[in-house]
């Protein structure tokens, strides 16, 4: 399972290889560099961190902070499919571009694979467009002191039961005291292809999803403290934001949404089980 | 022995300034154990929790892990 070398340290397992560089808190799964937390060695053993390294490597984790510290592992079967990544990197003394996006491999179906590649492939577009833009204009009233950026990357949230959920992330600088991250959550069928871009595609025609998840998202919400509000929240929009992780629904609040920049993105985890009644019945699966 | 006397506070009153202007904070790891269990057995392998973030040594977990 373990390689090690003075450097770096590989971890592998079926489809995937975890590489951890020494020190910058970086790790590349299948190529796709991503935030890790840095490992450490100690007593001659390195250290990893659990969570990073186990879901990747096909595990689920509960923690349990009571009666003391635990975390249960329970195997899960991955979906047979190769998560690669495409990297694109530019760097001038204007403009800063790190573009990571997946491309998969191994979809029994051929067509289906194209056209979520194809999307993979695609949506940066946007942002790049703003990017550039704003490069030439930046060069244009001479504030070349600095640097356009933007940096897109993604996450791997769910990847079982013949579902692929990611969590896209674009951070824009365009100048100013700090850039921007728009975040995109994404959900696919990988048999059929079909994409659940919005809440209301999870649930059964005529389901007020929006007065069944307020309430909880509500409670959570209150429960992370007093003053964190720029808003006061009453309820979630029809289009909130969110992903699959696990066994819940998350939902998550853009930035500035209800809370200041520093708070980042708030979520709120609703398990699924709760939702077996409403969803769709091709999604009941994620909710066993 | 006024002079030495003058020199030690001197002394003392430079550490005085130096370290009141840039105090040195040492803040110490919060360094607790994290048992593990696969599917509710446990396991023999420990983690360490370290400013909210659980480590593993992940030779040990990996042996662990390939044999269960």
């Amino acid at each position: 399972m373990t390689a090690y070398d003075p450097a770096r340290v590989i971890v592998a397992g079926p489809n995937r290889r975890i590489i951890f560089s020494s020190g910058n808190g970086l790790a590349t799964v299948n190529g796709h560099e991503v935030r890790s937390g840095a490992p450490f060695l100690e007593n001659d053993q390195f250290m990893v961190p659990a969570r990073f390294c186990l879901e990747n490597m096909g595990y689920r984790l509960t923690w349990h902070s009571s009666p003391s510290y635990s975390i249960d592992l329970v195997p899960i079967e991955l979906n047979n499919v190769v998560i690669g990544t495409i990297r694109e990197r530019q760097e001038t003394s204007t403009l800063i571009i790190d573009v990571q996006y997946p491309r998969l491999s191994g979809l029994e179906s051929t067509d289906i694979q194209e056209a979520m590649n194809s999307y993979f492939a695609s949506r940066p577009n946007a942002t790049l467009q703003q990017a550039y833009q704003n490069e030439k204009e930046m060069i244009a009233g001479g504030f070349t002191q600095w640097a356009t950026e933007a940096a897109l990357n993604y996450t791997v949230e769910y990847n079982e039961k013949g579902f692929l959920s990611l969590l896209f992330e674009d951070y824009l600088y365009l100048g100013g005291v700090h850039g921007n991250t728009c975040r995109t959550g994404y959900l696919a069928d990988l048999k059929t292809g079909k994409t659940y871009s919005t809440l209301k595609d999870l649930f059964k025609d005529g389901t007020d999803y929006v007065a069944l998840l307020s309430p909880e998202v509500k409670k959570q919400f209150d429960g992370m403290g007093e003053g964190l509000a720029l808003s006061p929240f009453e309820q979630i929009r029809p289009d909130q934001g969110f992903y699959i992780k696990g066994n819940d629904l998350v939902i998550y609040f853009d930035l500035y949404e209800h809370t200041p920049y520093a708070a980042g993105f708030p979520e709120f985890h609703i398990p699924l089980s709760t939702l077996s009644s409403v969803l769709v019945p091709e999604l009941a699966v994620l909710a066993e | 022995m006024v002079r030495r006397l003058y020199r030690a506070a001197a002394l003392a009153l430079a550490a005085v300034v130096v370290f009141g202007l840039f105090p040195v904070v040492t803040v110490a790891a919060v360094n607790e154990p994290v048992s593990m269990t696969l599917q509710g057995t446990p396991l023999t392998t420990k983690g360490e929790l370290i400013d909210g973030t659980t480590f593993v040594p992940l030779k040990e977990l990996g042996v662990e892990l390939g044999s269960a």
